[in-house]
Parts: C-alpha cells; sequence; structure tokens
C-alpha cells in the first residue's frame, strides 16, 4: 500500500497504446511530482492485469487500428475502471486514446465503432494523414504554446459540451474549427484532456504537466528549471520554428543524398 | 535494372535493422566463392541496387540491401534467388507508416516471387505475418530483441502469449519451427553446428549472421566457409570503426530507433564516456519522440554528452532519466569536453555520417 498523498499514476496498456512512445508522459508526471517532494508511483497496467481503479490519474497513449480497436474492447470489459475514467479520475488520453475516449470512430471502410463516451468527440477518417510538427495556444489559463508531433488519419469533431484543449497556430489539429472558425487540436473538460501532441507532450510543455499536478493535489507547483528545457522550446517555438525552419536548419554540412 | 541481373544469383536483404551489417556480413561470405557485387554504401533504393549490378558486371553473386519500401520495385525486377527478412519494428514512424503497413508492403513484395526462397526470422511476429504464404521459406530463429510492436498479434489484433522465445495466438499465427537456431554463438542447421565466433559485438549481430549463413548456404556456399569469412570482419559502413581524435579512441556505434538501442545499450562499455548524437532530418525520422521508447535509465557511463541537432531534446530525456550529462549540439566541440582515452559515441543515421565526416578515416583503414 502507498501513502494516502501518494499520486498513483495508471499508465494504461503501454503494450498496445505505445506506437508513438506516449508512455514518457508518465514518467514526466511522477517526476516532476516527486522533484515537488510529493510521492508519485506509475502502476504500468498491461492488457494481462487486472487494472487497478483507484489511480489519480490515468494516461492513454496512441496506437495503430487494431490496437486501438482491442483497447476500446479491453476497457469496456474492466467496468471499475470504464467507470473511474468517466467518473473519478483525471486522464490524459493521446491521438489514439483521445480518439476511443470519444462516442464514435469511423474506420477508412466506414464502420461505425462505438467509443467509451468519456469525452463528447466523435472521430473520422481524414483525406490525407497529418504528420508533422504542430503548435497551438491552449486554452487553459498560464499554459501557454504547445508544441507536440502529430501523426494521426482522424478528423475530430466536438460536441457543445467540450471545449479544444487548444487552437491551432501551425499543424493540422482535430481537422475541424470552433465556432469562430479557428482550427481547434484535442478535446478538454473538467477533468479529461485529450490532444493529439506526441513529443510526449508532457516533455515537450512541462507546463501542461504541472497544471494536471496542481488539479490532481490541489496545490500549485512551485517553479522549476530543468536543463535544456528552454533550449527545447526555442527548437520548436521560435518563430522560426513556427516556420518549418528547423527542417531546414543546416548547422553542419550534409551530404546531398542520404538513403537509409 | 532486370537486364543487369540476368544470370546471377542474387541476394535481397531486408528489415528494419541490420540491413546493411548483414549484406555485408553476406557479401564477405559469398565472395569466398566468386566476385560480389554489393550497394556497399548502404544506398539502399532502387537507384543504388542498379548502381551497384552495373559497377560489377561479371560478378557471379549480388546483394542488395533494399529497403522495405522498395523491396517490391526491385525484387520484381532482379528475381533474386534469396531475400533475408531480418526483423520489422517501428522506425520513422513520420513517414506515415506504422510498422503493420511496412509488413503489408513486404508481403504484397514477396506474393510477387514464386522462385525466391525466403530467409525470414521466425522470432518476430511481424516478420511472420508478413511472410505469410510465400512458398519458400527457411525460418531462422534469429532473436527479437526489442517487442514493443508486437504484444498484439499482427495479424487479428488480440494478445499474443508467449513462452521464452516461442509465441502464438489464438488466430493460428504462432512462431514456426525453425530450420536453423542459436546456441550461444553456435548455429545449429538438424545435425550440423557452426561456431559464428564474431569481431563484430553484440547478440543482433550474431543473429544477423546467422541469417546471413542460412542464405549464403541456399546459394551454395557451405556454412564453416561462410562463418570464417565473417569473422573476419571488423566494421560495416563506419559502423563499429575505431576513429583516433586527438587523445581520444572513439567507438562509433550507430542506433536510430528503439530496437537498435535495445541492442546498443548491451555493446555500450559502462565503464567508458559515452557521447549521445542526435538528428532529426529526414532520414533520421522527424519525430524525437522514440527517445522515451529508449531505456536510458540503464546507463551507467561516468560520463554522459548529448549532442546533435536535437541535444535539447535528449538532454530533456536523460534528465527525466535521472542521469546528469552536458549538452553541446556541435559533436566535435561536445568530444572536446569528455576526457582523453576511449570514449563510446552513439549517433542516429545522419549524425552518425555527419561525425564520420567530420573526423576523418578510421584507424587502420585502407
Amino acid at each position: 500500500m502507498t501513502g494516502a498523498s501518494t499520486i498513483r499514476i495508471g499508465l494504461l496498456l503501454p503494450d498496445v497504446l505505445g506506437t508513438y512512445s506516449d508512455a514518457g508522459n508518465a514518467v514526466v508526471l511522477a517526476a516532476r511530482a516527486g522533484w515537488r517532494g510529493i510521492p508519485a508511483e506509475i502502476l504500468t497496467i498491461t492488457a494481462d492485469t487486472t487494472p487497478p481503479a483507484g489511480c489519480e490519474v490515468y494516461l492513454l497513449g496512441g496506437g495503430e487500428d487494431t490496437a486501438q480497436l482491442f483497447a476500446v474492447d479491453w476497457l469496456r470489459r474492466h467496468r471499475d475502471l470504464h467507470h473511474a475514467l468517466d467518473a473519478g479520475a483525471r486522464v490524459l488520453a493521446v491521438c489514439a486514446g483521445l480518439q476511443i475516449l470519444g462516442h464514435t470512430m469511423r474506420d477508412r471502410n466506414g464502420r461505425h465503432h462505438p467509443g467509451l463516451g468519456v469525452l463528447d468527440v466523435t472521430t473520422a477518417p481524414g483525406r490525407r494523414r497529418a504528420v508533422g510538427e504542430i503548435t497551438t495556444t491552449c486554452v487553459i489559463p498560464g499554459v501557454g504554446q504547445l508544441t507536440g508531433f502529430e501523426n494521426h488519419h482522424g478528423i475530430t469533431t466536438l460536441g457543445p459540451g467540450t471545449a479544444p484543449l487548444g487552437t491551432v497556430i501551425t499543424g493540422t489539429g482535430n481537422g475541424t474549427r470552433d465556432h469562430t472558425g479557428r482550427p481547434t487540436e484535442g478535446a478538454l473538460n473538467d477533468r479529461v484532456i485529450g490532444t493529439y501532441l506526441h513529443g510526449p507532450v508532457l516533455a515537450r510543455n512541462p507546463a501542461l504537466a504541472d497544471h494536471l499536478l496542481t488539479a490532481i493535489t490541489g496545490t500549485a507547483m512551485p517553479p522549476l528549471e530543468l536543463p535544456d528545457q528552454a533550449a527545447l522550446r526555442r527548437t520548436y517555438l521560435s518563430p522560426r520554428a513556427a516556420h518549418g525552419g528547423i527542417h531546414h536548419r543546416r548547422r553542419i554540412p550534409t551530404s546531398p543524398t542520404l538513403h537509409n | 535494372m532486370s537486364g543487369l541481373a540476368v544470370g546471377r544469383q542474387i541476394v535481397v536483404v531486408s528489415g528494419t535493422n541490420g540491413k546493411t551489417t548483414t549484406s555485408h556480413l553476406l557479401a564477405a561470405a559469398l565472395r569466398t566463392s566468386g566476385p560480389v557485387a554489393h550497394n556497399a554504401t548502404g544506398s539502399n533504393m532502387a537507384d543504388g541496387a542498379v548502381a551497384a549490378l552495373a559497377a560489377a558486371r561479371d560478378a557471379e553473386y549480388a546483394v542488395l540491401e533494399v529497403d522495405e519500401w522498395h523491396l517490391a520495385a526491385v525484387a520484381r525486377a532482379v528475381q533474386p534467388a534469396v531475400v533475408v527478412l531480418l526483423n520489422l519494428t517501428r522506425d520513422q514512424l513520420d513517414r506515415g507508416t506504422e510498422v503493420r503497413a511496412v509488413a503489408a508492403a513486404v508481403g504484397a513484395a514477396l506474393t510477387g516471387l514464386p522462385r525466391t526462397l525466403v530467409v525470414a526470422n521466425a522470432d518476430d511476429p511481424m516478420v511472420v505475418w508478413a511472410v505469410g504464404d510465400a512458398p519458400r521459406v527457411c525460418w531462422v530463429a534469429a532473436g527479437a530483441g526489442w517487442l514493443g510492436d508486437t504484444a498484439t498479434c499482427p495479424r487479428c489484433g488480440s494478445m499474443l502469449h508467449t513462452d521464452g522465445p516461442v509465441w502464438s495466438c489464438g488466430c493460428g499465427l504462432a512462431r514456426p519451427e525453425p530450420d536453423w537456431w542459436l546456441d550461444g554463438d553456435l548455429l545449429h542447421a538438424g545435425q550440423e553446428v557452426t561456431r559464428l565466433a564474431l569481431r563484430l559485438p553484440g547478440r543482433c549481430n550474431i543473429g544477423n549472421a546467422a541469417q546471413a549463413v542460412a542464405a549464403a548456404a541456399a546459394v551454395g556456399v557451405q556454412p564453416e566457409q561462410a562463418a570464417v569469412a565473417m569473422g573476419e570482419l571488423a566494421t560495416v559502413a563506419g559502423r563499429f570503426a575505431v576513429i583516433g581524435h586527438g587523445r581520444q579512441e572513439l567507438r562509433m556505434l550507430l542506433a536510430k530507433n528503439p530496437a537498435g538501442w535495445a541492442e546498443t545499450l548491451t555493446v555500450i562499455d559502462p565503464a567508458r564516456p559515452v557521447l549521445i548524437v542526435i538528428n532529426a532530418r529526414e532520414a533520421d525520422g522527424r519525430d524525437t519522440s522514440w527517445l522515451w521508447d529508449v531505456p536510458f535509465e540503464k546507463l551507467t557511463c561516468p560520463v554522459i554528452g548529448a549532442s546533435g541537432e536535437r541535444a535539447a531534446d535528449l538532454g530533456v530525456r536523460l534528465s527525466y532519466a535521472g542521469l546528469d550529462h552536458h549538452t553541446e549540439p556541435d559533436p566535435v566541440a561536445a568530444l572536446a569536453l569528455l576526457p582523453p582515452g576511449s570514449i563510446d559515441v552513439v549517433a542516429n543515421y545522419t549524425a552518425f555520417h555527419q561525425l564520420l565526416r567530420r573526423l576523418g578515416p578510421p584507424v587502420g583503414s585502407p
């Protein structure tokens, strides 16, 4: 047993929804809590285990299409966990994780697959895959700009009760717009954050990680300076990066052809 | 290309990791029997294959390393005697290529080759699924160090059952009975045993060598003869080369994705300083998220340098792994911050080749 004040971080199905390295979000949350003197524990919940339903926060990551359908079935089968996602815990869901928390997902053959209905969103396939750097302005006060790497085929439509996590500066995001015509990224309600951003998103955006920790603990997080973090943010959020400049840096001479 | 291929015994090598090393091992083995055309520089699209075949028109054998996505086009043109399929794991996802899509493309390429023998890794579920119903298959239990992409069945999406190296799924996809298998560095085939005494380090290279021996045997080179020739190879296109740099001796290691790193972590000398160099150009994959699938927490090197165009991404990852490090994006400047003596340098694809060019030729190279 852990002490009452320990944050239990439930990393859901990293063996199934691990294609895009989103498990790093758990490492970031645990470390940033620990560095503030708040004990935190990562519970790695693989498909062959019975999931605990009492975590303060659950994390879901991105995966491939077959894995996504498996994950929906698995989560629905474990009713206590499904209930915790629906009504108790905080949740960060990335990419396929975001899609499976919605009402339905339509596949490329036009078939509808029911999601868990935790978020008021629906997803359908887009015409082309959205792949590349994305920057957004986060709607959560104090979080600022978000940077991430998106890699998905989904167009996600938000229901009336659901806000986007951010508005898109560069990149694709949900592929849908809000009522003022701005392109949106992700989904947000009072407990659940859904996003298409990989990176992992909490490694690239420590303010979002601290927002989650504040929401879980009810206390503000003191500032934390991590080496290289500012340089990482500059890589992706400088005006030059916003115009695609990071793809064309030439610090070092390169060969004209590279095969791999 | 098909004209250049007529009358030769051609072996094509494909898979996510180990293509270049395996094709060099195989070329060394076949050279004991005759001249070999080989795209030795790792130029592994169709143009590289054409150039290699044209450059050695009289060679009786050809060894062609071919990118997974170009396998269908190259194989259709050259009608290889053998296709070696090593492993299929995540690599460069931002090209829009989830690994199952790569496997499906490889599978489609193989169905168009009724006379070709496929030498395939029985330990990799993604490979076994890709090989599918190919008519002629030789299975090698070459090992699979990293199974992060195959917790679920490639065919049906259910959880795979695993018991040691044996794996299976309720849908019927299962590890085939291997024709060749390893016991340490001993390679077994029926009653025959061949020792693979390699100069190249790492367990994965034993597996690569096992598949190379099986492929060599298929085109008539005896396993013992192949193994001796492969044992003499010390570097492969700069990989594993030792380069003198002032008072430092750099051992150059290439690792470009989580599966490659899983193997490289077993090769890195824990007593030496290590310099890690990460770029994110097109050939590397633009997305650096994969650094979070590498268990850097296992590194115990006394000094760690983070470098490359994405040194900051790497530095953040190392900090969260609890590792002290210094960060300097220019790798040559980063080397100046490390002590004299032996150093392991681990770089991903473009970072590796940039650094090789800047450092000059390896010690003892021709």
